[in-house]
Parts: C-alpha cells; sequence; structure tokens
C-alpha cells in the first residue's frame, strides 16, 4: 500500500526551467487551472443569463455572493465594499481547492504551506500597503495598545509587532495543517480496512464519517481564511 | 416618458439604493444578527494563534543572535515576548468570539424590552 503521505507528492507533468528556475506544470498547478476553471466556469455559466427569475445554478452563485457579501458588511462595513473582489476570489479559490481535494485520486494543493503562504502573503502585503497609503505614518499607531501608559510601551510595542507578524504564519499554518492532518488520517484509516479482514467494516464506518467531517472542514477553513482577510482589512482601515 | 425624467428617477433610485444599503450595512454590523458558520469554526482558530506569536518571536530572536551575536539571549528574550504575542492573539480570538456569541445569543431570544 502507498504510504498515507503519497497522496501530497508534486509530480511534474511538463517540465520547464526558465534561467535556472524550475517552473515545471506540476499535478499542483494542474489542480489550481482545474480550480480555477471551475469557480470562473460556475460564475459565468450562472451569471451569463442574468434571468429575473434565477434558476438553480444562478441561485447558487447568488448565495455564494450574498454570503460573502454579507460577511464582508458585517466585518468591516459599507467601507469594504471595494474589497470585494479579493476577497470573494480567494474564497473561492481556497473553497474550491480544498473541496477538490475531497474527490478520489486527486491533488489538494491548500495541503501545502507554500501554496498557503503565499495567499497568507499577499493578504499580509496587501492588508499593510493598504493601511500605509490610507493613514501614512499614523499607520504606525496601530502597534500601540490604546490606553496603556507610556512606560509600558518599550515592552507592549515588540509583543504587537510580533502579534502583527505572526499573522501571515498562524493564516497560513491553519489551512494548510488542517488539510495536510485531515487528508493524512483519511489515508491511515482507510488503511486500516483491508488489514482487518472482517472487522474492517468499522474502519469503514469511521471513514465514511470522517469523510463527512473532512468536507465540513474543507468548507470552515476556506471561511475562516476569507473572515480573518476580512478582520485584517478592518484593522487596516480603522486601527483599532 | 421623456429621457430626462428617466434620468432623474434612476438618479433618485441610485441615492436610496445608496441610504438602504448603507443602513443595512450598519445594522448588520451593529449586532451581526447573520448566521455564522456554527459554533465548530471558533475551535480550530484558536490553536494556531498561539503557536505562530512563539515561532515568529523565536525566529525574529535568531535572526537577531546571529546578526550581533549575542548568544541565546535575543533568543530567549523574543521567546518570551513571543509567548506574550500569543496569548494576545489568543485573547483577541477569544473576546471576539464571545461578541459574536453574544450577538447570536441576543438575535436567537428578542429582547424583552419591546
Amino acid at each position: 500500500m502507498a504510504s498515507p503521505l503519497a497522496q501530497f507528492e508534486v509530480k511534474t507533468i511538463v517540465p520547464l526551467e526558465i534561467g535556472g528556475l524550475d517552473i515545471s506544470f506540476t499535478n499542483s498547478s494542474l489542480f489550481m487551472v482545474i480550480a480555477v476553471a471551475i469557480s470562473g466556469g460556475f460564475l459565468v455559466l450562472a451569471g451569463g443569463r442574468g434571468a429575473m427569475v434565477p434558476g438553480r445554478l444562478q441561485t447558487m452563485a447568488e448565495m455564494t455572493y450574498e454570503f460573502i457579501g454579507g460577511l464582508i458588511r458585517e466585518t468591516i462595513g459599507n467601507e469594504g465594499r471595494r474589497y470585494f473582489p479579493i476577497i470573494f476570489t480567494l474564497f473561492m479559490f481556497i473553497l474550491v481547492g480544498n473541496m477538490l481535494g475531497m474527490v478520489p485520486y486527486s491533488f489538494t494543493f491548500t495541503s501545502h504551506i507554500v501554496v498557503t503562504f503565499v495567499m497568507a502573503s499577499v493578504v499580509f502585503i496587501g492588508v499593510t500597503v493598504l493601511g500605509l497609503v490610507r493613514h501614512g505614518m499614523h499607520f504606525f499607531s496601530f502597534f500601540v495598545p490604546p490606553g496603556s501608559p507610556i512606560f509600558m510601551w518599550p515592552l507592549l510595542i515588540p509583543i504587537e509587532i510580533i502579534s502583527y507578524l505572526s499573522r501571515p504564519i498562524s493564516l497560513s499554518v491553519r489551512l494548510f495543517a488542517n488539510m495536510l492532518a485531515g487528508h493524512t488520517l483519511l489515508k491511515v484509516i482507510a488503511g486500516f480496512i483491508v488489514s482487518l479482514s472482517v472487522f474492517g467494516v468499522l474502519p469503514l464506518a469511521l471513514v465514511v464519517a470522517l469523510t463527512g467531517l473532512e468536507i465540513l472542514i474543507a468548507f470552515l477553513q476556506a471561511y475562516v481564511f476569507t473572515i480573518l482577510t476580512c478582520l485584517y482589512i478592518k484593522d487596516a482601515i480603522e486601527l483599532h | 416618458m421623456s429621457e430626462r425624467d428617466k434620468d432623474g428617477s434612476l438618479d433618485d433610485l441610485g441615492k436610496r439604493l445608496k441610504a438602504a444599503q448603507a443602513k443595512r450595512g450598519d445594522a448588520e454590523r451593529k449586532n451581526g444578527t447573520r448566521k455564522r458558520g456554527g459554533d465548530f469554526g471558533p475551535a480550530v482558530r484558536v490553536g494556531v494563534d498561539l503557536v505562530s506569536g512563539i515561532v515568529v518571536g523565536v525566529l525574529i530572536g535568531l535572526a537577531l543572535d546571529k546578526w550581533l551575536g549575542t548568544g541565546p539571549w535575543l533568543m530567549l528574550v523574543f521567546f518570551i515576548l513571543g509567548s506574550a504575542a500569543g496569548i494576545t492573539n489568543v485573547m483577541r480570538s477569544a473576546r471576539r468570539m464571545e461578541t459574536e456569541a453574544a450577538a447570536r445569543r441576543d438575535a436567537r431570544t428578542p429582547a424583552d424590552d419591546k
């Protein structure tokens, strides 16, 4: 039987190298392209007709839109409307990526820290630039906890800065670790089914239950990534 | 209907839409009545917050130590600062969840004074 970690191996499909950089098209890239195609195709197909009375597909697209729109209104307020495109894109990409991972024999690109860390870095750098552009130097007052006495500042400011720098790490590790752990667990327990012969029904039942849980987690992690992005944008807009 | 009239009513409609949107956004934001992803979300959220603070603290400490050649000392100092940052992260998330939960409770049971 293959190792439980074999599913995370990145395999090269089309080898490519430019200037000493390995930019081969891998199974990871393939599934990212599929994710983009699915989310893009879904929205184009659903919204193409723009019927007054929406069909099934259009209702799904509108629900997704409303879900993210409501999330933004609720966390950032009306200011957040202009950040809808990036937040919605992130949500769809992560959600479809996680869900694609639930398809047997597929590859879960969100189970790789490189992928999630790049997304978290985009959010982190974007939010920092946004804060600097909106508030200029005043942005750095974000690192001073409100209402703290001045003599505590030498201690509190480093803590706040570390807390701020830890954002991309917690954002990326949370998504990556959840996907990695879930998929490994599924595979390990599935491995018991064969080796336990008759008693294999027990792990089989467990795998069925865990698959359901994994689908929940796949959605939840996309949601958590999105809502934290919203909160970071709110922090950058409002400072405290 | 003349072109001018149409434009006027569209402008008016736009204004009313904007006002309605502003009102709705603020109201939703204030009481956060929309249903959230359930109570399972917060549970998976906090664990990483603590660790990430410590990791960043230790990394900064190690980098500074390497740069200034100050042995393990800055790493130790930044480990403590990082732990504090991690706990700050956790407390912030917890506080946020508390307000969210309170808002959800309020939404479920209508206020008594009405």
